[in-house]
């Protein structure tokens, strides 16, 4: 029986074409999917570095101290002090 | 000619062009079309933090925004100068300088923050963009400034740290850049089988101080406080752990905010407990009194006469009070603070040995502390001391030395005699693992058993001091006051003094020593009045913060 030769290098021609189209959209696709993720990672890095500014802004001692001044909360409202060694020795 | 071989010529020259083509861009021109899809770009390592000894963070990393304007993409110039001075406020005329048209690109503002970057972007201006920028954020301001530093810019506009850890730990903080090569197409998209080329970024590394923020806090509280109250021109406090000399806490003022530092004169950057030296006076004195006591030429409790002032070399020393008490112990010299006795001490010891001790005190010598711009203060050679230099070395005039120097080597005489390598870094954290700094011995200057004479003579002198202070009730403080006059051109000016007071507790086993230092307080000139109160007022706090119970 005679190969139609003509017809199967034909054929492997489109599929070569086809896969080859494929991989090319599949590259832009995967291409797009590595910018935004590289976008995302920026973008979580910037939130993750916000966040973690406005974390410790709100923990410093520094701001504690200012508010505990604003709320007049000091040594002379403070129930056990230095002052009364009484109370330190107790628990010695 | 059939159809099929007109379209195989067709095939074949359009082949060939692309061929001839790809020739042109791969191998003539290959060099300059390259540059079209091959980006590079640079990653940014990320400056590592600064923490305290609680892991709590003293500098971390915050990002800010340039401003920039494409001059060839603007409409409305003077519209545009307008808008944005109306949410910056830099001057229209600053920000239209700032605006080169005959560029393509033009910074106009540095610094600005993400709700300012929001509210300029809701304006929609054409030409105008944001560039961000990372910069350094200290969440505790002012707090430990001269021990952190901060970060500026060097010659080619990196980021360099400059004094304290920042400026002394640079390369650690710092890490190393990254870079990725990319083929990208049109759009900016990778190429998925173009080359990809990545170095990482090694992000900086985290260093741990031994620093605590409480205790920065009380002591800059009340150092704000005292030079209010002195009106003092500044003021220095230092806390350290005698027995491994880790720097717990220290402040001098006036300081800065590190994160705007260029709002500051340039003056206030430096962190004089490290960089400038200082005639400590009367708190030197129980340095030469543990040299003479080591050298086995007195015990606590040897009789001396202080008759009256003693000529040294042509000059007359006396006491600071001019009172003479005839036949005192040598412990009390210490307590009612006798120059003449100091004199007597110093004359014992001789010239030679008194140089060997304060050598070995590490005066004249880089203590090695890991902050930047570190001085030796000056300690002349014996070569060139005249008869009254060891006179006046004895109750600590004529000798010059930075306030940590002081610190190291008074910590010595009530540690068990060891001079410790005084450290600000406790660990250094990466990747890789935690790399732990352990306390150093630099040297043994005095025996265990002066070092414990020395502690309960220093208990006395603040028992039976002079001044009368408001000591925590319970507890036992061993210290000494200083009075040093400032020497201006040649000669010492009475009214300009500093002030000082050194002290320990609890004395048996010390867990804090606290230098205070005053400069020029305009109340009152004595450190029994000014220094010796701002301690006690630090002391009691640390004692509640430490959880130390009384002894008696």
């Amino acid at each position: 029986m005679k190969l139609p030769v003509n017809k199967i290098f034909s054929a492997l021609c489109i599929v070569l074409v086809v896969v080859n189209i494929y991989i090319f959209v599949k590259g832009i696709a995967l291409g797009e999917d590595v910018s935004f993720y590289e976008k995302e990672l920026v973008r979580l890095r910037q939130e993750n570095i916000e966040v973690e500014q406005n974390i410790y802004t709100l923990e410093s001692i520094t701001k504690t101290a200012s508010m505990a001044a604003t709320l007049e909360f000091g040594n002379y409202n403070e129930p056990i002090f230095i002052d009364k060694p009484q109370y330190a020795l107790k628990n010695k | 000619m059939s159809k099929m071989r007109l379209l195989l010529y067709i095939f074949v020259a359009c082949l060939i062009v692309i061929v001839v083509r790809l020739f042109f861009i791969q191998i003539l021109f290959a060099s300059s079309y390259s540059v079209d899809y091959t980006v590079t770009e640079k990653i940014e390592a990320e400056r590592g933090k600064i923490l305290d000894r609680n892991l709590d963070p003293l500098a971390i990393n915050q990002t800010k925004y340039l401003l920039y304007v494409k001059p060839q993409e603007m409409k409305n110039k003077e519209e545009l100068v307008a808008k944005i001075d109306e949410a910056l406020h830099l001057g229209e005329a600053t920000i239209e300088a700032r605006i080169n048209e005959t560029k393509e690109w033009a910074a106009v503002a540095n610094s600005v923050d993400k709700k300012m970057k929001e509210k300029i972007q809701e304006l929609s201006l054409p030409g105008v963009g944001f560039e961000p920028q990372r910069e350094r954020f200290y969440p505790e301001a002012s707090l430990a400034a001269h021990l952190i530093g901060f970060v500026g810019k060097d010659e080619n506009g990196r980021q360099l740290g400059y004094f304290g850890v920042e400026g002394y730990y640079d390369r650690d903080l710092a890490g190393l850049s990254g870079v990725l090569k990319s083929e990208r197409d049109l759009f900016g998209r990778p190429i998925f089988s173009g080359d990809q080329e990545k170095v990482a970024a090694q992000d900086g590394r985290t260093v741990v101080l031994t620093i605590d923020k409480a205790v920065q806090l009380i002591i800059k509280k009340n150092l704000k406080n005292a030079v209010e109250q002195y009106k003092a021109k500044a003021g220095c406090v230092i806390a350290v752990t005698p027995k491994t000399m880790e720097i717990v806490g220290l402040s001098c003022l006036p300081d800065f905010d590190p994160t705007t530092y260029f709002d500051s004169s340039e003056d206030v950057f430096i962190d004089w407990a490290i960089s400038s030296g200082y005639e400590p006076g009367s708190t030197f004195k129980p340095l030469v009194m543990a040299a003479a006591i080591n050298e086995d030429l007195f015990e606590p409790n040897d009789i001396y006469n202080e008759s009256g002032p003693v000529e040294v070399g042509g000059y007359s020393i006396q006491n600071w009070n001019d009172k003479y008490d005839g036949k005192i112990d040598i412990a009390r010299i210490l307590e009612k603070s006798s120059n003449v006795g100091m004199t007597y001490v110093g004359g014992k010891l001789g010239k030679e040995k008194l140089y060997k001790y304060l050598k070995n005190y590490g005066f004249g010598d880089y203590t090695n502390i890991d902050l930047q711009g570190e001085s030796t203060a000056e300690l002349r050679p014996i070569e060139s001391w005249y008869a009254i230099d060891t006179a006046t070395h004895s109750f600590g005039q004529g000798i010059s030395v930075t306030a940590i120097q002081l610190v190291r080597a008074f910590s010595s005489i009530i540690n068990g005699g060891y001079l410790m390598r005084p450290y600000i870094v406790k660990a250094v954290v990466d990747d890789t693992g935690t790399k732990v700094r352990e306390p150093q011995i630099q040297r043994q200057v005095i025996d265990k058993r002066t070092s414990a004479i020395m502690r309960k003579m220093l208990v006395s002198t603040v028992a039976h001091a002079e001044a009368k202070w408001d000591i925590p009730k319970g507890f036992t403080f061993g210290g000494k006051t200083g009075t040093a006059q400032i020497a201006l051109g040649g000669k010492y000016d009475t009214s300009k003094t500093i002030a000082s007071f050194i002290g320990f507790a609890p004395a048996d086993d010390p867990k804090f020593l606290v230098l205070v230092v005053l400069r020029e307080p305009g109340v009152s000139s004595w450190g029994s009045e000014t220094a010796a109160p701002l301690f006690f007022e630090i002391a009691k706090e640390l004692l509640v913060y430490y959880n130390i119970p009384p002894d008696h």
